[in-house]
């Protein structure tokens, strides 16, 4: 059931009002009137009482509604609701593990990776800039998906606004992402490989959530083969301080964006995505040695220990989340570090 | 100013207002000794401190007539969530009582209360272990899963960084505190 409350409706008034209502992230928001929320609602293809999801920790109903509230706060075109809708469904899905990644301390939050020709239709970047700064729908898309996240999961960062009997999440840094998720398309007009979401099993229109922890730089100006970009790639993501590499995690992934001129670099050189994520895979690893003592027990015991003595950040090349995308400028590719014992979930959008 | 109506973004849930407050006495009544019960340890690889304490604790409990039985946590997420789960129902269903530790980190936190969560469903009596910084998100989260007033045994903050002696006698210092959660009115 809809409930409906009465507030200043011209959009600063409505900003003041948010912080008594215990609403928003501290950006100016537009007021969801019914009118506007009817609106996204027709746009989504579905019924406003049909629930698209029970997300952790409330455990709530998300129903499209909602949803559609959530999203004409943000102004996010209508016709991105079936993206939204599909993204819930995935960060809702058990294996994405939205109650670890909502409660930890580390500063995870989702990422979506965008695949089909949605991308056009909505202007998903993935080209200059597509992890932020390209002027388009993917900041308020990726904006509304973290209001639902405050509003529907019941996320409640400790700060000093909040009532500690509703603290929900105990993240130290957080990051922008959590305020605007990351939305990125797969620029798969370019990329040497089959689309992410249909190595996934799901091709056409699809989101693929990933849990994060931020962004981080890859750089190379020297490599003279895809083999070599393969290793820099590679060992830039086996940092002892990843997440991955914590004692006794069982499980993680990673995600890399590679820009197009080194997808072209790599393909040349090796030709099929299975012998590419094998390569970063392998190349992401480093000595037990390097892994102070106190920590290695439970990596050992584990089974993680290789038997040339290294360790790799993850058990198994599946585990990485590889897409094409970025600038024609080349020179970096994007690291998106994981989070320890959650999966990418990827999803089908229905138009 | 207009006035006028919006749609609530927010989506509505409830806290229940019964209090889970179940210990290993015959009926929830306290007893006299853990003698003759198993006690199920959750371990947790991730904290070294943590497996000190447990270690004692296991100790302690013997010493005191009881059976120990211990679990290591897997997360129940992916292919593996079937067989995890599994072996936690198995484990809750082999205790007289469960102790979930530690909350001591927020998704530690989240799976400590998830498996002491798992035994309250069960009708199994459980007792939370968190360390002070996060008894707080411990307490909202085991509510959110239907158990307000979920017994919490408190320890120290942080517990890591601390030296294994240093730990252990915090654990043998604790032990009397976790046996009254626990119910043993001695």
């Amino acid at each position: 059931m809809t409930a409906l409350v009465e507030v200043e409706l011209d959009a600063w008034g409505f900003t003041n009002e948010l912080d008594r209502l215990g609403w928003g992230d501290g950006l100016p928001c537009l007021p969801p009137t019914p009118e506007v929320v009817a609106e996204y609602v027709a746009a989504s293809g579905l019924d406003g009482d049909h629930v698209v999801g029970q997300l952790p920790s409330s455990m709530a109903d998300c129903t499209v509604t909602t949803i559609a509230a959530n999203a004409a706060m943000t102004g996010m075109p209508r016709e991105a609701m079936p993206l939204l809708c599909a993204a819930v469904v995935a960060i809702a899905n058990p294996d994405f593990c939205l109650a670890s990644v909502n409660a930890t301390t580390a500063s995870v939050c989702p990422a979506l990776i965008v695949n089909g020709p949605i991308r056009h239709t909505l202007q998903i970047p993935f080209g200059s800039s597509c992890l932020g700064g390209a002027r388009g729908s993917a900041p308020s898309i990726g904006r509304a998906l973290r209001l639902i996240i405050r509003h529907v999961a019941g996320q409640n960062i400790r700060a000093n606004e909040v009532d500690p009997s509703s603290i929900t999440s105990e993240t130290i840094f957080g990051q922008p992402a959590r305020v605007v998720s990351i939305v990125v398309g797969e620029w798969e007009e370019r990329s040497p490989w089959a689309p992410l979401s249909e190595r996934r099993g799901i091709p056409g229109d699809a989101v693929t959530a990933f849990a994060h922890m931020g962004t981080d730089n890859i750089c190379d100006t020297t490599a003279d083969s895809g083999v070599k970009l393969l290793e820099v790639i590679g060992k830039s993501a086996a940092s002892i301080g990843a997440n991955p590499f914590l004692a006794a995690t069982p499980f993680s992934e990673v995600a890399f964006a590679i820009n197009p001129i080194w997808a072209d670099i790599i393909a040349r050189d090796v030709p099929t995505i299975e012998d590419v994520m094998y390569l970063i895979w392998d190349h992401a690893a480093v000595p037990i040695t390097w892994i102070p003592e106190a920590n290695r027990g439970p990596i050992e015991e584990l089974g993680r220990v290789h038997s040339d003595g290294r360790v790799h950040l993850l058990a198994s090349p599946d585990e990485l989340i590889i897409f094409v995308a970025g600038g024609l400028g080349s020179l970096h590719s994007a690291l998106l570090p994981g989070f320890s014992g959650v999966l990418a979930v990827t999803q089908s959008i229905e138009r | 100013m207009p006035q006028g109506l919006v749609v609530d973004p927010t989506a509505q849930f409830s806290v229940p207002a019964t209090v889970t407050n179940t210990t290993i006495g015959v009926n929830g009544e306290d007893t006299v000794s853990l003698a003759g019960r198993k006690i199920g340890l959750r371990q947790d690889p991730y904290w070294l401190s943590w497996e000190w304490v447990v270690d004692e604790w296991a100790q302690l409990c013997r010493n005191d007539g009881a059976d120990v039985l211990l679990h290591r946590h897997y997360p129940s997420v992916g292919k593996a969530a079937e067989e995890s789960l599994s072996q936690l129902d198995s484990f809750v269903a082999s205790s007289d009582v469960v102790v979930s530790g530690l909350a001591t980190c927020g998704g530690c936190t989240m799976w400590t209360v998830h498996d002491a969560v798992r035994a309250l469903d069960n009708g199994k009596p459980a007792v939370i272990v968190a360390t002070e910084h996060f008894v707080e998100l411990a307490q909202n989260l085991s509510s959110r899963a239907g158990h307000p007033g979920a017994r919490i045994v408190v320890m120290p903050y942080p517990l890591e960084g601390r030296s294994e002696a240093e730990v252990r006698q915090i654990a043998r210092d604790k032990f009397a505190e976790l046996a009254r959660t626990l119910g043993v009115r001695a």
